[in-house]
């Protein structure tokens, strides 16, 4: 068994002001895979808001600490939540995020916990 | 009445964001008092205590808000339960309020709209006017901005001590842009509108009332006067741009540059240098000459060698460098400003300097060629029509 | 309190170009701030990720599910890892982020669905 993380993508649109009742469903429909899929899920993680609401820590070469309004990356789709599920292989993990009822997933491996080079 | 708003807007906006801790709820509140007070005090006159009168009609405007939506209910019965008094009384917390519009996760357009919107009080039409830009424009930005305070939970709060270097840098960052839009954008806008850069000066003078022992905010606010003091000065008969060399300086506000000038001994006093008090510094020394010849050219070259040292970026080194040419003569001047080429090639004012230093120099032909350039790049009809005049008279 | 999720903005090609002794020296100060904000309560979960090139997507087309080799979006930078931080407000949220001894983060609000 390994973990992987699967980030939820967004498409965009900003279901929080005024869902339709198409995106209601999809949402109702997301609440169900989260039940469905439980065992599954090592780490619940969490929904995001939206990019809107992101501010971004840039530093420099320099090393100057910026803050700055916005997400690291502008674009349309975005990441919308984190979940880390447990599966078989990459096959199987591939399995379940193809159920996912949302825009998509991004499934990444997950490093685990480094080798420290000197105790602290 | 737009003093009684200065006074009276951003005490009551920074009152009922304590109050109610929804920023967005609070500003809409204190809007809908500011736009009753535009319909009615023209005809019934201003009332004798307005700040009550606003507080008032805040309250009242903010529960008929409240009961229309349902997720504040329980502010209904906060608003309702807790007794009104007028807001000179209340302790004043617009230093939270100021730095709370000008936090660094909003964008900077967004600090701009709401510290004049929440601080001083413009409506959304004054603030669209004074940016030339849409109203539905300024009306989205500031919905924006207000529900990222409130969604991402940005703090009603002073910053703490070691926070405070950072973000006081920032407000001042926001009312020095609003100053040098007023400033350059004289001339675009209505009579009746609220003069931008008086509403810049007006505000950078409550943060040093409110913060009396920072030095940075009382070198902005004599930079800036040094800058208004010549107002008069600015514009000829025609209603064109004159450089500051060739001002009539007997139409300098000198009581307001001798003031400005207790204002630098202020800050000199507590000795924590910054770029702003420098940038006044040489203002000062301006201010100070009776003429562009006898003006103290290597103090003002002094002044610039130290802001090299807080923020050292092509624009400043620009600057710098006609200090440079009054001290150590046109050529060091040019290879100074040449060697910004790369940085400054499409900037209008690089041009611009260049051609006055080669005028100097004698390559007149030289000089027109980068005129020329400047002018291209120019967008500011002000900037423009003084290039195209120096074009015309340098035509021979 | 609010929690906040930091995303570690990372690219494939910083970690191509790190040996494995460069890379064992960029942990050290990462692991110390991980181990240190959890012992607080401040750090609530998260994790490292892997390359962004072994990644791979799924997206919906025209209704149905397409399996893509890759990222889902294309660029340079990605998220390298992510901490689930619980915080009071916005201002610790970025002196958290501040002190990340790694490279540029984003702090966004996550949607809190309870208690």
């Amino acid at each position: 068994m390994s973990k992987y993380a699967f980030l939820f993508m967004d498409d965009g649109v900003d279901y929080q002001s005024d869902p339709t009742p198409e995106q209601q469903k999809v949402y109702a429909d997301i609440f169900k895979w989260f039940e469905v899929n439980g065992p599954k899920i090592v780490d619940g993680g969490a929904e995001l808001q939206p990019t809107r609401t992101a501010t971004t820590i840039r530093r420099s070469a320099t090393g100057k600490v910026t803050v700055i309004d916005g997400p690291f990356i502008e674009s349309k789709e975005s990441v919308g939540g984190f979940s880390i599920i447990e599966a078989a292989d990459l096959d199987a993990a591939i399995a379940i995020a193809k159920t996912w009822p949302g825009y998509g997933i991004e499934i990444r491996d997950v490093v685990e916990q480094r080798e420290r080079v000197a105790e602290v | 009445m737009a003093a009684v708003f200065h006074e009276e807007a951003g005490r009551l906006t920074a009152a009922l964001v304590k109050r109610l801790g929804d920023f967005d709820l609070a500003e809409e509140c204190v809007q809908d008092a500011l736009v009753a007070a535009l319909e009615h005090w023209p005809r019934t006159g201003i009332p004798d205590n307005p700040g009550a009168w606003l507080m008032t009609t805040a309250h009242r405007k903010g529960i008929d808000r409240l009961r229309r939506e349902t997720r504040y209910r329980e502010k209904v019965a906060q608003l309702e339960e807790t007794p009104m008094t007028p807001t000179s009384s209340m302790p004043d917390e617009r230093l939270e309020l100021i730095f709370t519009c000008c936090h660094p996760a909003l964008a900077r357009e967004a600090q701009l709209a709401l510290t004049l919107r929440s601080v001083a009080g413009l409506t959304t039409a004054e603030i669209a006017r004074a940016f030339l830009q849409a109203e539905a424009t300024v009306a989205q930005r500031l919905v924006r901005a207000k529900r990222k305070i409130v969604d991402a939970k940005i703090p009603f709060r002073v910053p703490e001590g070691h926070e405070l270097p950072d973000r006081v840098g920032e407000v001042l960052a926001v009312l020095y842009l609003m100053f040098n839009e007023g400033y350059l954008a004289t001339g675009s806008r209505g009579a009746m509108d609220r003069d931008l850069a008086a509403e810049a000066e007006w505000l950078t003078s409550l943060l040093a009332r409110l913060m009396p022992d920072e030095p940075e905010v009382l070198g902005l606010l004599a930079l800036m006067r040094f800058n208004l003091a010549r107002a008069d000065a600015r514009f000829d008969g025609q209603g064109d741009l004159v450089l500051l060399r060739d001002q009539d300086r007997a139409k300098w506000d000198r009581g307001l540059i001798d003031d400005t000038f207790l204002l630098v001994g202020r800050y000199l006093r507590m000795r924590g240098p910054g770029p702003y008090q420098l940038q006044a510094l040489i203002a000062g020394a301006h201010a100070d000459a009776k003429s562009w010849d006898t003006t103290r050219w290597p103090d003002i070259l002094r002044s610039y060698d130290a802001l090299l040292a807080f923020s050292d970026t092509p624009v400043v080194r620009l600057n710098r460098a006609i200090a440079l040419w009054h001290v150590e003569g046109p050529e060091v001047a040019l290879a100074e400003v040449d060697s910004l080429s790369r940085e400054l090639n499409g900037y209008h004012l690089f041009h611009a300097t260049r051609a006055e230093l080669l005028r100097g120099l004698g390559r007149t032909a030289d000089a027109r060629t980068a005129d020329e350039r400047a002018l291209e790049l120019t967008e500011n009809p002000a900037e423009r029509a003084l290039l195209q005049k120096r074009l015309a008279r340098h035509s021979r | 309190m609010p929690k906040y999720m930091l995303m570690f903005v990372g690219s494939d090609d910083w970690y191509d170009k790190q040996s494995k002794e460069e890379l064992d020296r960029a942990y050290q100060p990462i692991m110390k701030w991980w181990d240190d904000l959890s012992k607080t309560g401040v750090i609530k979960g998260g994790e490292e990720l892997g390359m962004q090139r072994k990644a791979t997507s799924v997206k919906r087309v025209n209704g149905a599910m397409k399996v893509i080799d890759g990222p889902f979006i294309e660029s340079k930078e990605t998220v390298g890892g992510f901490a689930l931080i619980e915080v009071e407000d916005l201002d610790r949220a970025i002196a958290i982020a501040k002190s990340w001894p790694g490279g540029d983060v984003e702090v966004r609000p996550i949607v809190d669905h309870g208690a």
